[in-house]
């Protein structure tokens, strides 16, 4: 029991430091990282709007903007489309925003849950919003009238209403987490978890939906769910569309507005794909439930990192914070993925010879060959002393000449000296080069492939002056998925 | 310091105990400020709840503190009045801001007006009251009422901002934390010990940890139970 006691608090007190707190989020982030400047950006729509527009980033229209009373006299129900969205432009805390889903006949506006607003109760909430009703410290405020987001055809089973949007974090101008926000009927068709909507967590690398929770109201926190309610639809397992694109604009948003610490908020139109609707200086930390993973790790890992490009940003988002689906996939196969470069821990003679080295995964090559001079390191100086002995000629013009000498070796002084050095592999391997054949010999070593050990034939050659000191070839690689895009630093 | 902190106020300033109300020194308003801020901070960054502004905190607990106690003993029907006073004007404001929603005027004469409404119903209510239950040994200053009044258009922003549930949950915090505030400043060994060491400094001193506290506040750990119960596997083989 006091066993059982101790172990949980080891694992707490580890997992703290993977998971980001308000306090340390407010002392060592929002405050570090996000000038007075990226504030005032971010907390007014329309300012975001007009550094997003000249960065090229796509937004949602901007229909009208009413800056005076004047303008809510004068302002006619034909000069609005029937569908629209209201929103203060220094709201707080998304108070004060109002969805429009049409209009009747007497020109009443219809919201998401069917009930109706006469026009002059319009004009009375857009005067309410220029008095500062919703906005900081109740100074007077614009009203943005821009166009609604028609929901992307594949989220519809999956909302009430409302449609989703997607947060990505950004830190240092690297994504860091993303999740979907689902409005449901306890949200009242927002996306909004304090009401109760649902969040999904987003694989980085794919941009597919893995664990997902459902907010309380009152901060509390949220439970697991894993059917849209009433359905049989999961949550887990969508496709964001437009995932690269998505990254890219997040990227470039946050670099237009200089928010080394913040959130970039999309919605995805049908016809127009993604776009950014909201930039936040202050994120909130429910991504974490949503991901069902801390984001403190993830900050720690970019903090040190230097951003040439927004490709190099996307690429490090991608590989560094990725692996959710790959860990589907691993539990599903019993296989590792594994990248086109993968470290490898190779297993010396003496249990303090071990070395550590980054080799390319050829699937073009039978057998695994590392390079001399980490063998000699690993501790078997002798036994490639021993084979320099036996005077093998560096190539062979033809193959004849080559298969003579390895029967030979192979039947003689291969036995005795394998008898003598019990880490030396038997047989010689003959291998097609660029200026005729070569024999190598191989070791039986002991290797670490993604966290796997195994032991193996490898066989021994120069590679000093090429990239990589060793080669992964089909026979050490049958255990393993290869995934091109997984990069590990 | 300690003697900075608790006698020379009061002998510099000549002002008597009773001058000032009650069994409370001069001085002791001066040391329990400190105590209060820290108490107010302690709950909210330490234990993570969510409070109204220190400010509105601080002129409720003197308010209350000016009119339960009076010479130094506590005043129950003091008490209750104020609180029923207080529970009165809330639900009031409440209804009065739903009420007045949707009037179009600039947003200050709209809290102006939804101030003087209540501040009018509330007396009115409590003369009502009166009639039914006498209210003689009830000896309030009407400043304290006043200052209750004024302090809640930070109550009016909420509300209108993050709902009426939000903001009860908001308002039974607060009134817990103003609540361990009163108990600690009606105290007599409490104020006691604050005279004779330096609490205060040292409640200072503690509000300047609380100002670089990066850990978890105590409802995180609620929050985040699941997480951080999470055995990852990359642990394990790091280890």
């Amino acid at each position: 029991m006091i066993r059982k006691i101790i172990k949980k608090i080891a694992i707490i007190n580890k997992n703290r430091s993977r998971i980001l707190g308000i306090n340390r989020r407010n002392l060592e982030y929002i405050k570090k990282y996000n000038s007075p400047e990226t504030f005032r950006i971010c907390d007014n729509k329309l300012l975001t709007k007009k550094i997003l527009s000249k960065a090229g980033i796509p937004t949602t229209q901007l229909i009208k903007v009413i800056k005076t009373h004047k303008e809510v006299e004068n302002l006619t129900p034909d000069s609005l489309p029937k569908q629209f969205v209201v929103k203060p432009a220094n709201g707080v805390a998304g108070t004060g925003i109002e969805i429009f889903f049409n209009r009747d006949s007497e020109n009443n506006l219809i919201r998401a849950d069917g009930s109706k607003v006469s026009f002059n109760s319009f004009k009375i909430y857009l005067e309410n919003i220029l008095n500062g009703e919703y906005s900081l410290g109740g100074k007077s405020d614009f009203a943005i009238i821009e166009e609604r987001v028609k929901n992307y055809k594949g989220f519809r089973n999956y909302t009430y209403k409302g449609t989703p949007d997607i947060r990505i974090n950004v830190f240092k101008y690297v994504p860091v987490m993303a999740y979907i926000r689902w409005p449901t009927k306890e949200s009242q068709g927002k996306a909004n978890m304090a009401l109760g909507a649902v969040a999904s967590g987003i694989d980085m690398a794919t941009g597919v939906t893995t664990h997902s929770v459902q907010g309380k109201a009152f901060g509390g926190k949220g439970r697991s769910i894993e059917f849209v309610p009433g359905t049989n639809l999961r949550y887990s397992g969508i496709k964001i569309p437009y995932w690269n694109k998505i990254l890219r604009y997040a990227i470039e948003a946050s670099k237009a507005a200089k928010l080394k610490f913040g959130a970039v908020d999309f919605l995805i139109d049908k016809e127009k794909g993604p776009l950014v609707v909201e930039l936040n200086a202050r994120p909130g930390l429910s991504g974490q439930l949503a991901n069902n993973d801390g984001m403190l790790w993830r900050l720690k890992k970019v903090k040190d990192l230097k951003i040439k490009s927004t490709e190099h940003a996307i690429n490090l988002c991608k590989s560094l914070f990725g692996g959710e689906i790959e860990e589907e996939i691993e539990a599903i196969t019993g296989r590792s993925v594994i990248g086109l470069i993968q470290p490898v821990k190779i297993y010396g003679k003496k249990p303090n010879k071990n070395i550590i080295v980054k080799a390319k995964v050829d699937t073009g090559a039978d057998s695994s060959s590392l390079d001399i001079k980490v063998a000699q390191e690993l501790g078997f100086k002798e036994e490639i002393e021993a084979l320099k002995e036996l005077g093998i000629p560096a190539t062979f013009s033809s193959i004849e000449e080559a298969r003579q000498l390895q029967k030979k070796l192979e039947e003689t002084k291969m036995l005795e000296l394998t008898e003598k050095y019990p880490y030396l592999f038997p047989r010689l391997f003959l291998i097609k080069a660029a200026n005729g054949y070569t024999l190598r010999f191989a070791l039986n070593l002991k290797i670490n492939i993604d966290g796997e050990e195994k032991e193996t034939v490898v066989t021994i050659t120069h590679r000093s002056d090429l990239t990589y000191q060793m080669i992964l070839g089909k026979r050490d690689l049958k255990d393993f998925i290869i995934d091109p895009r997984k990069i590990i630093i | 310091m300690v003697y900075f902190l608790s006698f020379l106020p009061n002998n510099l300033t000549n002002i008597q105990t009773e001058n000032i109300r009650g069994g409370l020194q001069f001085s002791d308003y001066i040391l329990l400020l400190p105590i209060f801020i820290l108490i107010s901070l302690f709950f909210h960054y330490i234990i993570g709840w969510k409070n109204l502004n220190l400010g509105f905190q601080l002129i409720l607990t003197f308010v209350f503190l000016e009119a339960l106690q009076q010479d130094n003993v506590f005043n129950l029907p003091n008490f209750l009045f104020l609180l029923l006073f207080t529970v009165l004007t809330f639900i009031l404001l409440g209804l009065t801001a739903v009420l007045f929603k949707n009037l179009t005027m600039h947003y200050k004469p709209k809290i102006g007006l939804i101030i003087s409404s209540v501040t009018l119903l509330s007396f009115i209510s409590i003369v009502i009251i009166n009639l039914f239950i006498p209210l003689t040994s009830i000896s309030l200053s009407p400043f304290v009422m006043i200052a209750i009044l004024i302090s809640l258009e930070n109550y009016i922003k909420i509300l209108i901002r993050k709902g009426f549930m939000k903001t009860i949950n908001l308002i039974l915090s607060t009134a817990t934390v103003i609540g361990i505030n009163l108990i600690l400043a009606m105290n007599q060994t409490f104020r006691m010990l604050l005279n004779k060491y330096p609490i205060s400094i040292l409640a200072v001193l503690l509000i300047f940890i609380i100002g670089y506290w990066k850990a978890f506040r105590l409802s995180e750990y609620f929050r985040f139970w699941e997480l951080l119960n999470k055995e990852h596997p990359d642990d394990q083989e790091n280890n």
